[in-house]
Protein backbone atom coordinates (compact mmCIF):
# COMPACT_ATOMS: atom_id res chain seq x y z
CA UNK A 1 0.00 0.00 0.00
CA UNK A 2 2.82 2.34 0.97
CA UNK A 3 4.52 1.83 -2.37
CA UNK A 4 1.31 2.62 -4.29
CA UNK A 5 0.85 5.90 -2.43
CA UNK A 6 4.49 6.97 -2.77
CA UNK A 7 4.50 6.03 -6.47
CA UNK A 8 1.32 8.00 -7.05
CA UNK A 9 2.67 11.08 -5.27
CA UNK A 10 6.03 10.91 -6.98
CA UNK A 11 4.31 10.62 -10.34
CA UNK A 12 1.91 13.48 -9.61
CA UNK A 13 4.80 15.73 -8.58
CA UNK A 14 6.81 14.80 -11.67
CA UNK A 15 3.93 15.44 -14.07
CA UNK A 16 3.03 18.67 -12.29
CA UNK A 17 6.58 19.90 -12.71
CA UNK A 18 6.64 18.91 -16.37
CA UNK A 19 3.37 20.76 -16.90
CA UNK A 20 4.46 24.02 -15.27
CA UNK A 21 7.72 24.03 -17.22
CA UNK A 22 6.84 22.63 -20.65
CA UNK A 23 3.67 24.64 -21.30
CA UNK A 24 5.22 28.05 -20.49
CA UNK A 25 8.36 27.07 -22.44
CA UNK A 26 6.25 26.44 -25.55
CA UNK A 27 4.33 29.68 -25.06
CA UNK A 28 7.56 31.66 -24.67
CA UNK A 29 8.90 29.97 -27.81
CA UNK A 30 5.89 30.94 -29.91
CA UNK A 31 5.64 34.47 -28.54
CA UNK A 32 9.34 35.13 -29.08
CA UNK A 33 9.12 33.66 -32.57
CA UNK A 34 6.22 35.98 -33.36
CA UNK A 35 8.06 39.03 -32.07
CA UNK A 36 11.44 38.10 -33.56
CA UNK A 37 13.02 37.77 -30.13
CA UNK A 38 14.06 34.26 -31.14
CA UNK A 39 16.37 35.81 -33.73
CA UNK A 40 18.25 37.48 -30.89
CA UNK A 41 18.75 34.16 -29.13
CA UNK A 42 19.85 32.61 -32.39
CA UNK A 43 22.31 35.42 -33.08
CA UNK A 44 23.96 34.84 -29.69
CA UNK A 45 24.11 31.05 -29.67
CA UNK A 46 24.24 30.02 -33.33
CA UNK A 47 27.93 30.94 -33.78
CA UNK A 48 28.70 28.79 -30.72
CA UNK A 49 26.93 25.64 -31.93
CA UNK A 50 27.08 25.91 -35.73
CA UNK A 51 30.52 24.34 -36.03
CA UNK A 52 29.46 21.12 -34.32
CA UNK A 53 26.54 20.73 -36.71
CA UNK A 54 23.49 22.34 -35.10
CA UNK A 55 21.02 24.40 -37.09
CA UNK A 56 19.23 27.54 -35.95
CA UNK A 57 15.94 25.85 -35.05
CA UNK A 58 17.72 23.40 -32.76
CA UNK A 59 18.97 26.10 -30.42
CA UNK A 60 15.80 26.59 -28.37
CA UNK A 61 15.16 22.91 -27.53
CA UNK A 62 18.88 22.55 -26.86
CA UNK A 63 18.91 25.43 -24.37
CA UNK A 64 15.71 24.21 -22.73
CA UNK A 65 17.25 20.76 -22.25
CA UNK A 66 20.65 21.94 -21.03
CA UNK A 67 19.07 24.26 -18.47
CA UNK A 68 15.92 22.41 -17.36
CA UNK A 69 16.43 18.77 -18.29
CA UNK A 70 15.88 16.23 -21.01
CA UNK A 71 12.11 15.97 -20.46
CA UNK A 72 11.75 19.69 -21.02
CA UNK A 73 14.03 19.95 -24.03
CA UNK A 74 12.24 16.86 -25.30
CA UNK A 75 8.91 18.52 -24.62
CA UNK A 76 9.88 21.44 -26.81
CA UNK A 77 11.00 19.04 -29.55
CA UNK A 78 7.74 17.10 -29.33
CA UNK A 79 5.79 20.35 -29.60
CA UNK A 80 7.83 21.27 -32.66
CA UNK A 81 7.63 17.83 -34.19
CA UNK A 82 4.74 18.66 -36.51
CA UNK A 83 6.26 21.90 -37.76
CA UNK A 84 8.89 20.21 -39.91
CA UNK A 85 11.51 22.68 -38.71
CA UNK A 86 13.79 20.10 -37.14
CA UNK A 87 14.86 17.12 -39.25
CA UNK A 88 15.79 13.67 -37.97
CA UNK A 89 19.54 14.27 -38.04
CA UNK A 90 19.09 17.39 -35.92
CA UNK A 91 16.86 15.39 -33.56
CA UNK A 92 19.57 12.81 -33.09
CA UNK A 93 22.25 15.46 -32.56
CA UNK A 94 20.05 17.23 -30.00
CA UNK A 95 19.34 13.93 -28.24
CA UNK A 96 23.04 13.05 -28.14
CA UNK A 97 24.04 16.45 -26.79
CA UNK A 98 21.28 16.47 -24.19
CA UNK A 99 21.88 12.82 -23.34
CA UNK A 100 25.36 13.69 -22.16
CA UNK A 101 24.71 17.22 -20.96
CA UNK A 102 21.30 18.16 -19.57
CA UNK A 103 19.75 19.65 -16.44
CA UNK A 104 23.17 21.09 -15.88
CA UNK A 105 22.11 23.16 -12.88
CA UNK A 106 20.04 20.57 -11.02
CA UNK A 107 22.35 17.59 -11.58
CA UNK A 108 25.40 19.60 -10.60
CA UNK A 109 23.88 21.05 -7.45
CA UNK A 110 22.72 17.63 -6.30
CA UNK A 111 26.25 16.29 -6.36
CA UNK A 112 27.88 19.48 -5.10
CA UNK A 113 25.75 18.99 -1.99
CA UNK A 114 27.58 15.66 -1.60
CA UNK A 115 30.96 17.36 -1.99
CA UNK A 116 31.66 17.08 -5.73
CA UNK A 117 33.65 19.70 -7.66
CA UNK A 118 31.09 21.65 -9.74
CA UNK A 119 33.54 23.10 -12.25
CA UNK A 120 34.88 19.67 -13.23
CA UNK A 121 31.33 18.34 -13.59
CA UNK A 122 30.09 21.13 -15.85
CA UNK A 123 33.21 21.50 -18.00
CA UNK A 124 33.62 17.75 -18.52
CA UNK A 125 30.00 17.21 -19.53
CA UNK A 126 30.06 20.13 -21.97
CA UNK A 127 33.34 19.03 -23.55
CA UNK A 128 32.12 15.43 -23.87
CA UNK A 129 28.81 16.56 -25.40
CA UNK A 130 30.64 18.76 -27.90
CA UNK A 131 33.02 15.95 -28.91
CA UNK A 132 30.16 13.45 -29.26
CA UNK A 133 28.01 15.75 -31.40
CA UNK A 134 30.98 16.90 -33.47
CA UNK A 135 31.82 13.27 -34.24
CA UNK A 136 28.21 12.25 -34.85
CA UNK A 137 27.73 15.19 -37.22
CA UNK A 138 30.64 13.96 -39.33
CA UNK A 139 29.46 10.34 -39.31
CA UNK A 140 25.70 10.75 -39.87
CA UNK A 141 24.64 11.48 -43.41
CA UNK A 142 22.61 14.60 -44.11
CA UNK A 143 18.90 13.90 -44.46
CA UNK A 144 17.38 13.67 -47.87
CA UNK A 145 14.78 16.42 -47.89
CA UNK A 146 11.37 14.94 -47.30
CA UNK A 147 8.12 16.39 -46.13
CA UNK B 1 3.38 36.39 -39.75
CA UNK B 2 5.25 33.87 -41.80
CA UNK B 3 5.92 30.29 -40.79
CA UNK B 4 2.65 29.98 -38.95
CA UNK B 5 1.28 26.51 -38.56
CA UNK B 6 -2.27 25.58 -39.44
CA UNK B 7 -3.40 25.25 -35.84
CA UNK B 8 -5.34 28.48 -35.47
CA UNK B 9 -6.24 29.74 -38.90
CA UNK B 10 -9.67 30.85 -37.71
CA UNK B 11 -8.43 34.25 -36.50
CA UNK B 12 -8.64 37.03 -39.03
CA UNK B 13 -5.34 37.84 -40.74
CA UNK B 14 -6.24 41.53 -40.91
CA UNK B 15 -5.91 41.88 -37.14
CA UNK B 16 -2.24 42.44 -36.95
CA UNK B 17 -2.06 44.50 -33.79
CA UNK B 18 0.52 43.65 -31.17
CA UNK B 19 -2.21 42.47 -28.82
CA UNK B 20 -3.68 40.10 -31.38
CA UNK B 21 -0.26 38.75 -32.28
CA UNK B 22 0.50 38.20 -28.61
CA UNK B 23 -2.77 36.35 -28.09
CA UNK B 24 -2.37 34.29 -31.25
CA UNK B 25 1.17 33.23 -30.53
CA UNK B 26 0.56 32.41 -26.88
CA UNK B 27 -2.48 30.37 -27.85
CA UNK B 28 -0.42 28.47 -30.41
CA UNK B 29 2.26 27.92 -27.75
CA UNK B 30 -0.37 26.74 -25.27
CA UNK B 31 -1.70 24.21 -27.77
CA UNK B 32 1.76 22.90 -28.59
CA UNK B 33 2.68 22.84 -24.90
CA UNK B 34 -0.40 20.84 -23.99
CA UNK B 35 0.33 18.45 -26.86
CA UNK B 36 3.91 17.97 -25.59
CA UNK B 37 2.68 17.50 -22.04
CA UNK B 38 0.20 14.85 -23.12
CA UNK B 39 2.83 13.05 -25.17
CA UNK B 40 5.19 13.05 -22.19
CA UNK B 41 2.39 11.82 -19.89
CA UNK B 42 1.69 8.80 -22.06
CA UNK B 43 5.24 7.55 -21.57
CA UNK B 44 6.11 8.92 -18.14
CA UNK B 45 3.17 7.30 -16.33
CA UNK B 46 3.85 3.68 -17.37
CA UNK B 47 7.64 4.05 -17.12
CA UNK B 48 7.45 5.63 -13.67
CA UNK B 49 5.26 2.79 -12.39
CA UNK B 50 7.57 0.13 -13.84
CA UNK B 51 10.66 1.80 -12.35
CA UNK B 52 8.99 2.11 -8.93
CA UNK B 53 8.20 -1.59 -8.95
CA UNK B 54 11.72 -2.42 -10.08
CA UNK B 55 13.13 -0.37 -7.21
CA UNK B 56 11.28 -2.48 -4.66
CA UNK B 57 12.70 -5.77 -5.97
CA UNK B 58 16.16 -7.21 -5.22
CA UNK B 59 17.05 -7.14 -8.94
CA UNK B 60 19.05 -3.89 -8.72
CA UNK B 61 21.08 -5.19 -5.77
CA UNK B 62 21.89 -8.33 -7.74
CA UNK B 63 23.04 -6.40 -10.79
CA UNK B 64 25.00 -4.06 -8.52
CA UNK B 65 26.93 -6.97 -7.00
CA UNK B 66 27.81 -8.09 -10.52
CA UNK B 67 29.51 -4.76 -11.26
CA UNK B 68 31.39 -4.39 -7.96
CA UNK B 69 34.74 -5.71 -9.33
CA UNK B 70 34.67 -3.07 -12.10
CA UNK B 71 34.54 -0.12 -9.70
CA UNK B 72 38.31 0.01 -9.23
CA UNK B 73 38.73 1.19 -12.84
CA UNK B 74 36.66 4.24 -11.95
CA UNK B 75 38.54 4.85 -8.71
CA UNK B 76 35.40 4.01 -6.71
CA UNK B 77 34.72 1.70 -3.76
CA UNK B 78 32.84 -1.52 -4.56
CA UNK B 79 29.67 -0.25 -2.91
CA UNK B 80 29.41 2.47 -5.56
CA UNK B 81 28.26 -0.20 -8.03
CA UNK B 82 24.81 -0.23 -6.45
CA UNK B 83 24.64 3.58 -6.69
CA UNK B 84 25.56 3.44 -10.40
CA UNK B 85 23.07 0.67 -11.17
CA UNK B 86 20.30 2.38 -9.20
CA UNK B 87 21.07 5.73 -10.83
CA UNK B 88 20.89 4.22 -14.29
CA UNK B 89 17.71 2.20 -13.75
CA UNK B 90 15.86 4.54 -11.39
CA UNK B 91 17.13 8.13 -11.13
CA UNK B 92 19.80 10.39 -9.68
CA UNK B 93 17.87 10.96 -6.45
CA UNK B 94 17.77 7.25 -5.69
CA UNK B 95 21.49 7.03 -6.46
CA UNK B 96 22.27 10.01 -4.22
CA UNK B 97 20.75 8.28 -1.22
CA UNK B 98 23.26 5.46 -1.71
CA UNK B 99 26.17 7.84 -2.41
CA UNK B 100 25.41 9.65 0.85
CA UNK B 101 25.65 6.39 2.78
CA UNK B 102 29.07 5.46 1.33
CA UNK B 103 31.21 8.23 2.89
CA UNK B 104 33.32 8.84 -0.20
CA UNK B 105 35.94 11.58 -0.53
CA UNK B 106 35.69 14.62 -2.83
CA UNK B 107 37.53 12.89 -5.66
CA UNK B 108 35.28 9.84 -5.51
CA UNK B 109 32.08 11.88 -5.33
CA UNK B 110 33.23 13.96 -8.31
CA UNK B 111 33.98 10.80 -10.29
CA UNK B 112 30.64 9.13 -9.55
CA UNK B 113 28.87 12.43 -10.26
CA UNK B 114 30.50 12.54 -13.69
CA UNK B 115 29.54 8.97 -14.53
CA UNK B 116 25.99 9.40 -13.27
CA UNK B 117 25.70 12.84 -14.86
CA UNK B 118 26.36 11.40 -18.30
CA UNK B 119 24.30 8.25 -17.81
CA UNK B 120 21.27 8.08 -15.52
CA UNK B 121 17.50 7.35 -15.50
CA UNK B 122 18.03 5.36 -18.67
CA UNK B 123 14.60 3.72 -18.75
CA UNK B 124 12.74 7.00 -18.44
CA UNK B 125 15.07 9.08 -20.58
CA UNK B 126 15.38 6.60 -23.43
CA UNK B 127 11.57 6.53 -23.55
CA UNK B 128 11.53 10.33 -23.73
CA UNK B 129 14.21 10.35 -26.42
CA UNK B 130 12.13 7.85 -28.36
CA UNK B 131 9.13 10.14 -28.05
CA UNK B 132 11.32 13.00 -29.34
CA UNK B 133 11.56 10.88 -32.49
CA UNK B 134 15.30 10.58 -31.98
CA UNK B 135 16.95 7.18 -32.14
CA UNK B 136 17.16 6.01 -28.53
CA UNK B 137 18.82 2.74 -29.60
CA UNK B 138 21.81 4.90 -30.51
CA UNK B 139 21.65 7.50 -27.73
CA UNK B 140 21.16 5.14 -24.78
CA UNK B 141 24.11 2.77 -25.44
CA UNK B 142 26.21 5.81 -26.40
CA UNK B 143 25.56 7.43 -23.01
CA UNK B 144 26.48 4.27 -21.11
CA UNK B 145 29.69 3.82 -23.08
CA UNK B 146 30.71 7.48 -22.80
CA UNK B 147 29.94 7.47 -19.08
CA UNK B 148 32.31 4.53 -18.61
CA UNK B 149 35.00 6.11 -20.81
CA UNK B 150 34.76 9.43 -18.98
CA UNK B 151 34.94 7.60 -15.63
CA UNK B 152 38.11 5.75 -16.61
CA UNK B 153 39.77 8.82 -18.16
CA UNK B 154 38.94 11.18 -15.31
CA UNK B 155 40.14 8.59 -12.78
CA UNK B 156 43.51 8.75 -14.55
CA UNK B 157 43.54 12.54 -14.90
CA UNK B 158 42.22 13.78 -11.55
CA UNK B 159 44.92 14.23 -8.91
CA UNK B 160 44.58 11.93 -5.92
Amino acid sequence: MEIIISTFWGLAKLLGLVFVIVVPLMMILEISREFKALDLLTRVFYPLVRWIGFKKDSIYPLLAGVIFGISYGGGVLIGESNSGRIDSKQRLLIALFLGVCHAIIEDTLLFVAQGADWLILIVTRFILAIIVVFGANLVIKENVVKK
Amino acid sequence: MKSKIDLNQSTSPAQNTICARLLDSSFLGLKKGLYSFWQLCTIMVPVYVIVSLLKSTPILAMIGRLFEPLMKYFGLPGGAALALVTGNFVNIYAALAIVASLEMNVRQVTLIALILGVSHSQIMESAIIGRMKAKSYIVTPARIIFAMIIGIIMNLILPA
